[in-house]
């Protein structure tokens, strides 16, 4: 088990190191000589001004672009094993800092918005199930489908137009109480919640499919205890991977969501470090959630491990 | 996990905790229309001195773009490169030291290392403090709009004490304006300013204000609607009319910026011909990019600045759409309908990719407006959305881009004037040369007198709009929304995004 841990440790080092060095060389790739796309998308933007040479050769060797290309790279990788992933161009503020207050809320989001995705899911599946009707098979059809369909701009601002305005119960944007969290978990976590429910939904109809459901249902057990007992702890295994990656994705992946509720959280901060060119701040952000993907499959692999007794037992074996 | 879960909103609470006023009546909530990132007046001046009124200049601005008295009562150019500026008497920081010309240097000084802008606007070589109002400013070259160029946002004065981060960053400006910061939140991208009583002019009725970054236009509108907001700028042209109707205060109003349309060369393109150039603007309908697609959030003009600019030539007036005469022009330059209506001249089509990005509101709009109006003259126009640094290198001579250009990050004609129309203009990547204009320019900035250097001005602008080397399609709008009972706000069109104003007043 422990060597088993280590080699997937590794393997997350190695898919963190591959995410931020690709990205060290994309962001070269970028049209424009670095220092000048600097001094014109941070400090001048479409203002007007001569951008002289000496402004150039200044910003060049402040953040030591003339160095080659690996080079750089392995002055911010050191940095970076120290916590230092330099100074974002932007703002002049140590990137650790800031990514450390942007991941703290789109951590909380994010992770609200996972678990309140997951009890929508058994809520819909259970009662799907327990009551087998057309009618609920079709809502159940129509709610996930809809979960999916409809763009998290659009909810946003209808929630917002509904719980905020109408009711007056919970304000429009910003980050600082409970009540400012709610809306953007109940957008991201209905928008997670159709494809979890479908892949559930589909799962458990195999595993009512299996043998030993027959035999439950031979011995006369009765249906809810054949569903919560027996079937459902198989289905849920084949979710635990996808709720990784859909925790990892939320982790990197919700600027519209943060846009709209005005949160200061990640997704927002790799957008504009990208529309910047604020390489430092986009590579910090993008080594995160690199490590966020990473961490998340890590998680979900030895939970299946865990919850598995097959995989053990295939893995003893071996 | 679950113990960090309570511990993450807790610290983005005791980060944001709301700014309390200082007395009974409320603070006003204004919604900035930027992420806030930082209070550094060298990195966003304009925050700190047209927005929060934290900061102030020496010299200001008035709204018909002429100067008045700032932080110095006046001003004198003793030769071609010195000048003296005598400071105000009386003046404090918020820190309750005084204003002295030592400690202007020093703050220009830290500007002028800073910000590459300061440095090239204001051409400053050397600061000598004669003694505490006396300041002396010696420029690299001769530059009549040095006081002009003194009202740009990052050259405002703050104490050297201001605090800093280790790599020079000021994270507190402490100002001479007539509201101090009070708090800071960057994690949650608020501050809160509260009234000076030290101030050294008339004192602002309110007693705070509390900024949040609010990029969404949207969220803007919506935090409007809901009465948590009671001030911003730049909602979604659509919402306008809505929100007058609910009783919001709306102004659009006209800032220094232009939507200009200019070509990748003027050398070997069909754009060289001016036949061609006015053709294409003969067929640009810009009242109707206006009122239609701009919401009226901009003025049409095809001169370089609007008339509300004291320096602009007022007898400059935009020529209404006419296709018949466009036709007639390009027919004149030997382009005749080819196949699908497409002009053509010996086999080839004029048409080209227009270019534009999105960080504007206006410019992908207009962009649609504009494909629409030239290919009723038959110009095909493809459009291509990038980054604004990227569509320099990625554009061809044939080209055109669009952009939202600032027409006086100062208020003085030469800024704009010279880079853009200037054989050598910084920004006349186009190769545009007219010796008529270079010379004006030479007389504009040598001459000492100033009815020579208004005429040498007006000069410039004519053959701007009579050349159209770039074609300018309208003055650029920003609209500015307040909740019912915001009185006496006076919009400044010398903002960069918008202004607040010192003097209004909330009723309770």
């Amino acid at each position: 088990m422990a060597a088993y841990v280590l080699q997937r440790l590794a393997l997350a080092v190695a898919t963190v190191l591959a995410a931020t060095f690709l990205t060290y060389v994309l962001l070269r790739l970028v049209p424009g000589e670095p220092a000048q796309v600097i001094l014109t998308r941070v400090f001048l933007q479409d203002q007007i001004a001569a951008v002289s040479q000496q402004d150039v050769a200044a910003i060049a060797d402040r953040f030591g672009l003339n160095a080659p290309l690996i080079v750089q790279y392995g002055r911010w990788l050191a940095g970076a094993v120290t916590g230092d992933l330099g100074i974002s161009i932007r703002t002049g503020r140590s990137v650790a800092l800031e990514l450390g207050w942007r991941l703290s809320a789109t951590g909380l989001i994010a992770l609200l918005a996972t678990l309140l995705a997951l009890l929508l899911t058994f809520a819909a599946v259970t009662l799907k199930r327990s009551f087998p009707s057309r009618a609920a098979a079709r809502s159940f059809e129509l709610l996930a489908v809809g979960s999916i369909a409809l763009p998290s701009f659009f909810l946003g601002v209808a929630l917002i137009m509904l719980f905020a305005l109408r009711l007056d119960w919970l304000p429009v944007s910003g980050f600082e109480s409970w009540a400012h969290v709610v809306l953007p978990v109940a957008v991201l976590a209905l928008g997670q919640f159709g494809f979890n429910a479908i892949l559930l939904d589909d799962t458990l109809a195999e595993a009512l499919e299996a043998p030993h459901i027959a035999t439950a249902r031979a011995k006369g057990l009765d249906e809810r205890a054949i569903l919560f007992g027996h079937a459902l702890p198989n289905a849920i295994l084949p979710l635990i991977p996808y709720l990784a990656l859909q925790f990892a994705f939320l982790i990197g992946g919700v600027v519209i969501v943060e846009r709209l509720f005005s949160i200061p959280g990640l997704g927002a901060y790799l957008a504009d470090a990208l529309d910047s060119h604020d390489g430092p701040a986009f590579l910090g952000a993008i080594g995160v959630v690199a490590l966020a993907v990473a961490l998340a499959n890590l998680a979900a692999d030895l939970a299946i491990t865990r919850l598995d007794p097959r995989i053990r037992l295939r893995r003893g074996a071996a | 996990m679950a113990r960090l879960l309570p511990a993450s909103l807790a610290v983005a609470l005791c980060l944001a905790a709301p700014g309390q006023a200082t007395d009974r009546q409320p603070a006003l909530r204004v919604a900035e229309i930027w992420e806030i990132a930082t209070l550094d007046p060298t990195q966003d001046g304009t925050l700190m001195k047209e927005k929060a009124m934290v900061t102030e200049t020496l010299v200001i601005g008035r709204p018909d773009f002429t100067l008045a008295p700032g932080l110095a009562t006046s001003w004198r150019r003793d030769s071609d490169t010195l000048w003296t500026f005598t400071l105000r008497p009386g003046v404090l920081f918020h820190d309750g030291s005084p204003l002295t010309a030592s400690a202007a240097a020093a703050s220009l000084t830290t500007a002028l290392q800073r910000s590459g802008a300061v440095r090239s606007y204001t051409k400053i070589a050397a600061l000598i403090a004669r003694d505490d109002q006396t300041l002396e400013i010696t420029t690299s070259e001769p530059f009549p709009a040095l006081p002009a160029a003194l009202v740009y946002a990052s050259a405002a004065i703050i104490s050297p004490a201001s605090p800093k981060a280790p790599d020079g960053l000021i994270e507190r400006p402490i100002g001479t304006g007539p509201f101090r910061v009070t708090a800071w939140q960057p994690a949650a991208q608020s501050f809160t300013v509260e009234r000076f009583d030290g101030y050294w002019g008339e004192k602002p009725s309110i007693p705070a204000i509390t900024f949040r970054g609010i990029p969404d236009p949207t969220t803007r509108s919506l935090e409007l609607q809901k009465g948590s907001v009671d001030f911003t700028a730049d909602v979604p042209y659509g919402d306008l009319d809505m929100l007058a109707g609910r009783g919001f205060t709306v102004s659009r109003n006209v800032t220094a910026r232009n939507y200009v349309l200019n070509f990748g060369s003027l050398k070997d393109t069909p754009f060289a011909d001016i036949r061609v150039r006015k053709a294409l603007s003969l067929a640009i309908d810009r009242e109707e990019i206006a009122q239609y697609v701009l919401f009226g959030m901009g003025r049409p003009g095809i001169a370089p600045f609007p008339d509300s600019m004291a320096f602009a030539d007022k007898s400059i007036a935009a020529p209404k759409p006419d296709l018949a005469a466009a036709r007639k022009l390009l027919a004149q330059a030997g382009y005749l309908p080819g196949a699908g209506g497409v002009m053509t001249k010996d086999g080839k089509p004029l048409g080209f990719t227009l270019y534009t990005y999105a960080q504007r509101p206006g410019l992908m709009p207009i962009a649609g407006a504009l494909q629409n109006q030239l290919r009723k003259l038959g110009v095909p126009v493809e459009i291509k959305v990038t980054t604004f640094a990227a569509i320099a290198k990625e554009m061809k001579p044939g080209d055109a881009r669009l952009a939202a250009l600032a027409t006086a990050m100062y208020p003085h004609p030469d800024f704009y004037l010279r880079q853009v129309y200037h054989s050598k203009g910084a920004i006349n990547a186009w190769d545009y040369a007219n010796s008529k204009v270079d010379e004006a320019l030479a007389v504009a900035i040598t001459t000492r007198d100033e009815a020579e250097r208004k005429a040498a001005y007006d000069l410039v602008q004519r053959i701007a709009a009579d050349e159209e080397p770039c074609l300018t399609i309208a003055h650029y709008g920003v609209n500015v929304v307040m909740r019912p009972g915001i009185s006496d706000y006076a919009f400044n069109p010398i903002a960069h995004d918008y202004m607040l104003d010192p003097k209004m007043a909330l009723a309770h």
